[in-house]
């Protein structure tokens, strides 16, 4: 299994020894090749969602929720989400270029045509959800490949808007 | 186990024109299924229940586990059929847990012209207990029937699927020690009687509930003797002196809190252990399905989509995925149970024929229970098939659905023509349960297929009878009523009303109505298995 | 049965209806029970089973899909409120809480309206007008003026020379907006344009209404509001500031009650305007006067809000005063009980507004499940809620979760007892504010107490980001999870029961529940 951390793109694995009970780290890859890390001992709590975590001999606890394919963790303080990748699930379904909806919503306005170049940041389209208007903008120059949707539009979660192409 | 990945384009105009026709379909099978619910409806469910009566579906909640799923069967049995006054059959059926065992109910609907007998009345409550006989299931009869639908008596009286069957399926069941309980909550007159006596436990509730052969009128006709139906066959004379009945109820609900009682001392045997482990939600989401499913059978997709959205974590460890690729063969769990799947991905050739048998003796080997499913318009013709051996190749995945002695389940999720119904577990080959989507279109070739071999021979014969060939609007009107007829016939609702199936599903359903049916069929043990797996 | 308490009042009652849902109908209802009043909660299909029905003696559902079937029909919320016996509707804030037309027809209805009168409302909700009343009275207003945009076709022209007058920088609102929506700020006048055109848009969608009003854009105030009381007897007092200067695109994230820049001076000052300004429409019950406070000391009425407020909570921490239990009181036709004199300041109160919503993408509102929500609790913590663990967060409804309010003696010691309360608030399984509010209440310019209204959004919010957690632990953590099978057993409950029959713990017929098909 491979992991990645919030929006970064990195993959980690992880290899853990199992001794009476606690989980430690034994090797740590990112992007395929060996990194370094801390000393990390993990233990099974008796609440169910609760881990102690020894990092370099100190303590902690962490609460984790287990949602699709992500791991919630609430540790320190802060609460991340590690993303679970499964040997041979599609990554990105949206594929290459393609600009996904961030979520449901209506079309409001149209920038951009098939087959016009744009620029980094260029707005594509305009769509409202939950009370506010949301810019979909060009994430790199390129090409517009297509432009699947007029104003007006619902849109679902997910659904490409634009694909861009080189 | 790997995830499938998935490839659906949900921003597709396709996808929005699938979406809106499979909602379509699904809202139109809710609303037949809230249209029977009520029975007879109206003034035939006031005078019910003026009565102290409960409606069947409530008196079978009332039976069972709070907060249990209900798997009915054949909801809209006889649909369109007797002029549409025979909601369900005027019979409902179904797989029910009660104190935490599954048992399978046949209630009469006496809402429905009095919970009588009609043809298909007497189908579905023989396909109940054959449902019940293979998987196993302790049966509870709730008894409010005034027996056969007498102007139909020719067709519901003599022959071997007929009345008597009831009875015979009883004594048979009872004999494998399949738990026979009757719970009499209205009348059982004539051939109904049987039904309470020769169940093992029967309870029968005060007022409402007799048990005779012939009723008062009949009596008088026949010797002169003038007798109420509660002196001649009602509770107390039951419980007290002919020990027809075993319990005596004060009313309705304690009648059905006695059937609860009853189960609870029927000593059964835990289920079929397999290798279970913990259930995962299908990574997609199951609504993609409608999305997913053409407007038109005649539109391939990939299967694997469907199938990714049915079993745990859309996990699907795919048999043989280089060979034979028009049939997707592959080990993956439904609610946590192993399931080997069989599904269509385009006509069937020799190569998928044989693979198809390799797989399936492989499950039968394994002890894993089978899913079909069905979108098949049949096996490969021509020339080159034929020289093939196509038919001994199709011979033998036909041959090894029949002989597998796991528990089959079959969905049709598209078409369902031919030899291609037969390979692919059809009614005949005792899937121990049969769903088809509101989608599916089942007939013996398509409608236009079936026009145009009509039309040839049609026009065979108008040769030989020295007339020009038929063309244009000639030829048109000749195919119209052949295209209506398989139009109308092919459709799921046909099929329903006749039984050939135990219930049209919401596609969203198919893996929680799958779940239920595996865990209802592991009451019945497996057989062993004799030979090994012969590799095709 | 009518609560002791209210018995002698000329309007008594003993049940009230919330025409409102999350949070703030759980807040109200939750009042409600505590004055002996029976609750009424409303709620539509994604709110089934939610926490405000949960508090609720009674709930009733309201079918349909759109919010003018649901919380918006006033309609079936009036027969509701008959149905069930409810004598008085408590609005809470958003939806139909500043619609005159509802609480006129609530009035209609013969039931008791738990707001300010119609005529308030109306005078108030519009900003033209509430600008004239205010001069009339003597509060100080803000350079501005009100633009109407019929379908004339050169209404941009007209807009542009009204703009000119004004002055820029300024800002564009649509009449009937508010929350945020239908307001734009325009710092030249190239941008008037595109500026004017979301503007109408965004309030053409939800208010169905044009009219756009400009105003000078005040840059480097704080906005800072007074909370007032007033009764059907002529009785009105002001519960002191709070400070919300701390906002985002207008929409608030902190407030704090008092404010840091207010010395007493201002505020006798501030507090009189809020009350004469309440005085001009007769105010009755608990409503908000929004000032704007520029770095020289002067105040400018913004607007009034004539309803409860989100942030009603710092005041109550701060006064010791239910302002939920004093809107019943009037409506019920009591006088206030309470002088001016009455009123002080014991320590300082924050709130933040935990919100599903994700900073790192330009605060797009988040969905999911509430896999884990486990909230804080402590001395001088107090923590307003509307979901709990297990709920769905969607698209529905505005995305504010809770309110997170912490008290304490001075605002040093309230700011060092937000942080660990936001560190200890669990929410998982939704992307959630709560890392950037932990940033921004340990910022030294939080701290320093000098944030104005245009701070955050002149600021780049990564500034604001979290610290990169060490990815080591974090990955240790989730195959530790997994191996440990946490994935399987659900958060929080131990192994599923295995019952002997069928060996299976997720047997179906245990696990799921409705009937097929």
């Amino acid at each position: 299994m491979e992991w990645s951390i919030g929006e970064s793109g990195v993959r980690y694995t992880a290899k853990l020894s199992d001794s009476e009970g606690t989980l430690s780290l034994d090797a740590l890859t990112r992007d395929g090749h060996e990194a370094p890390h801390s000393e990390i001992g993990i233990t099974r709590d008796s609440q169910g969602a609760r881990l102690l975590v020894d990092i370099d001999g100190s303590a902690h606890i962490a609460h984790v929720a287990k949602v699709g394919d992500d791991w919630w963790i609430h540790i320190n303080g802060r609460i991340h989400v590690v993303h679970g990748h499964e040997p041979g699930s599609a990554d990105s379904a949206a594929g290459e270029g393609g600009l996904t909806a961030p979520m449901p919503g209506t079309i409001l306005e149209v920038h951009a045509k098939a087959g016009q170049r744009v620029r980094e940041g260029q707005t594509l389209l305009v769509m409202e959800a939950m009370k506010m208007e949301h810019r979909i903008q060009a994430p790199k120059a390129g090409e517009v490949l297509s432009v699947n949707f007029a104003e007006g539009d619902r849109v679902d979660m997910g659904a490409t808007l634009v694909e861009l192409g080189d | 186990m790997d995830r499938l990945p998935t490839r659906v384009d949900r921003s597709g105009q396709d996808w929005q024109r699938r979406k809106e026709q499979n909602l379509a379909l699904a809202a139109d099978l809710k609303e037949r299924l809230e249209a029977v619910n009520e029975g007879g409806g109206g003034k035939y469910v006031e005078r019910h229940r003026s009565r102290g009566k409960m409606l069947p579906r409530e008196r079978i909640a009332e039976i069972c586990d709070p907060g249990s799923p209900f798997l009915e069967l054949s909801s809209l049995a006889a649909n369109e059929l007797y002029d549409g006054k025979a909601q369900s059959a005027g019979i409902i059926t179904g797989i029910g847990l009660v104190h935490g065992r599954e048992c399978l109910f046949v209630a009469n609907d006496a809402t429905v012209k009095g919970g009588s007998y009609y043809p298909m009345t007497v189908k579905k409550h023989i396909r109940a207990q054959d449902v019940a006989d293979a998987n196993n299931l302790p049966c509870i009869y709730l008894v409010d029937s005034g027996g056969a639908f007498l102007p139909m008596q020719d067709e519901v009286f003599p022959d071997i699927g007929h009345f008597g069957r009831i009875f015979r399926n009883q004594a048979m069941m009872s004999g494998k020690g399949i738990p026979q309980v009757a719970a009499v909550l209205g009348s059982c007159t004539a051939g109904g009687a049987y039904v309470p006596a020769m169940s093992d436990e029967s309870i029968i509730v005060k007022g409402n509930g007799t048990i005779f052969l012939a009723g008062p009128p009949l009596v008088k006709a026949a010797t002169g003797e003038e007798v109420s139906a509660e002196d001649l066959g009602g509770a107390d004379v039951h419980t007290r002196e002919s020990g027809v009945a075993d319990h005596f109820a004060e009313n309705e609900e304690e009648a059905l809190r006695m059937v609860r009682n009853v189960v609870e001392n029927l000593n059964i045997e835990p289920k079929q252990r397999l290798d279970v482990k913990p259930v995962e939600a299908p990574a997609y989401d199951t609504e993609d399905l409608m999305g997913i499913i053409p407007t038109d059978n005649r539109t391939p997709f990939d299967v694997r989509e469907v199938i990714a959205r049915i079993v745990d974590g859309s996990r699907f460890h795919e048999f043989k995925p280089r060979y034979g690729n028009t049939l997707v063969c592959g080990f993956a769990r439904i609610h946590g149970y192993p399931v080997g799947i069989v599904a269509n991905n385009g006509i069937l050739f020799s190569e998928s024929s044989l693979k198809g048998a390799h797989f399936v003796e492989l499950c039968g080997q394994r002890g894993v229970p089978l899913i079909f499913l069905q979108n098949i318009t049949g096996f490969m013709v021509g020339r080159d098939a034929e020289s093939g051996g196509i038919a001994k190749d199709g011979a033998k995945l036909v041959t090894a659905v029949s002989c597998v002695p796991v528990p089959k389940f079959t969905v049709i999720i598209g078409g369902s023509h031919g030899a291609g119904n037969y390979g692919m577990c059809g009614r005949a080959y005792d899937p121990r349960f049969l769903f088809m989507w509101p989608n599916a279109r089942i007939s013996v070739m398509g409608g236009p297929q079936a026009a145009d071999v009509l039309a040839t021979v049609k026009q065979d014969q108008r040769a030989r009878e020295g007339l020009s060939p038929m063309s244009g609007d000639e030829l048109e009107e000749f195919r119209r009523p052949i295209l209506e007829k398989y139009e109308m016939e092919g459709s799921p609702y046909y099929s329903t009303a006749r039984l050939w199936d135990d219930g049209v599903i919401d596609p969203r359903d198919t893996r929680d109505v799958l779940g239920l049916a595996i865990s209802a069929s592991l009451n019945a043990p497996f057989p062993d298995n004799g030979y090994g797996v012969f590799r095709m | 049965m009518i609560p002791d308490w209210m018995t002698s009042a000329p309007r008594p009652f003993d049940t009230v209806l919330v025409a409102n849902r999350g949070e703030i109908a759980v807040r109200v209802l939750r009042a409600a029970k505590e004055s002996g009043l029976r609750g009424v909660a409303i709620y539509s299909d994604p709110d089934t089973g939610s926490l405000h029905v949960e508090n609720a003696d009674q709930a009733v559902h309201l079918p349909g899909t759109n919010l003018a079937d649901t919380y918006l029909n006033g309609d079936a919320i009036i027969e509701a409120a008959r149905s069930t016996g409810a004598q008085a509707i408590h609005p809470g804030f958003g939806f139909l809480s500043e619609r005159a037309d509802f609480a006129n027809a609530v009035k209609a209805a013969g039931l008791i309206w738990i707001g300010p009168t119609a005529d308030a409302i109306d005078t108030m909700g519009d900003k033209i007008s509430a600008r004239r009343c205010m001069i009339e009275s003597g509060v100080p207003v803000i350079p501005g003026e009100e633009i109407s945009m019929g379908g004339d076709s050169d209404h941009l022209g007209v807009l542009a020379a009204a703009a000119a007058r004004v002055g820029y920088p300024l800002l564009l609102k649509a009449s009937a907006g508010g929350g945020g929506k239908g307001m734009r700020a325009v710092h030249e006048p190239k941008m008037l344009r595109t500026e004017y055109e979301a503007a109408a848009r965004e309030a053409t969608a939800a208010f169905g209404d044009g009219t756009v009003y400009v105003e000078r854009l005040l840059k480097g105030a704080r906005h800072v509001e007074i909370q007032v009381l007033a009764d059907s007897h002529g009785n009105c007092i002001h519960l002191n500031e709070r400070d919300c200067s701390l906002q985002r695109r207008h929409q608030k994230v902190i407030e704090e009650a008092p404010s840091p820049a207010v010395t007493s001076t201002i505020r006798e000052a501030m507090g009189e305007a809020a009350v004469q300004a309440a005085k001009a429409v007769d105010y009755e019950g608990a409503g908000t006067v929004e000032f704007l406070l520029s770095d020289r000391g002067e105040f400018f009425f913004l607007e009034m809000n004539t309803r409860l407020q989100v942030e009603h909570p710092v005041t109550e921490m701060i006064t010791g005063i239910d302002i939920v239990q004093k809107q019943f009181e009037v409506a019920a036709g009591l006088p206030l009980g309470l002088s001016q004199s009455d009123i002080g300041i014991t320590g300082h109160a924050m709130e933040a507004r935990i919100y599903a919503e994700d900073p790192s993408k330009g605060f797009l509102p988040a969905i999911g499940d509430l896999a884990m929500w486990r909230a804080p609790a402590g001395p001088g913590i107090r923590v307003d809620t509307g979901v709990r663990e297990g709920d769905a967060v969607t698209v529905a409804f505005d995305p504010m979760l809770a309110k997170l309010i912490v008290h304490a003696p001075t605002r040093t010691a309230a700011a060092s007892r937000l942080d660990p309360a936001l560190s200890d608030l669990r929410a998982l399984g939704v992307i959630t504010n709560i890392g950037f509010l932990r940033q921004m209440t340990t910022h030294s310019d939080f701290i320093s107490g000098g944030i104005t209204t245009d701070y955050l959004d002149s600021r780049d919010i990564s500034d604001f980001a979290e610290p990169e957690p060490d990815p080591a632990t974090l990955v240790a953590i989730a195959a530790a999870a997994s191996r440990f099978g946490l994935d399987r057993a659900g958060s929080g409950s131990s192994e599923s029961f295995v019952d002997e029959h069928t060996g299976h713990s997720g047997d179906p017929f245990r696990t799921l529940s409705r009937s097929f098909p």
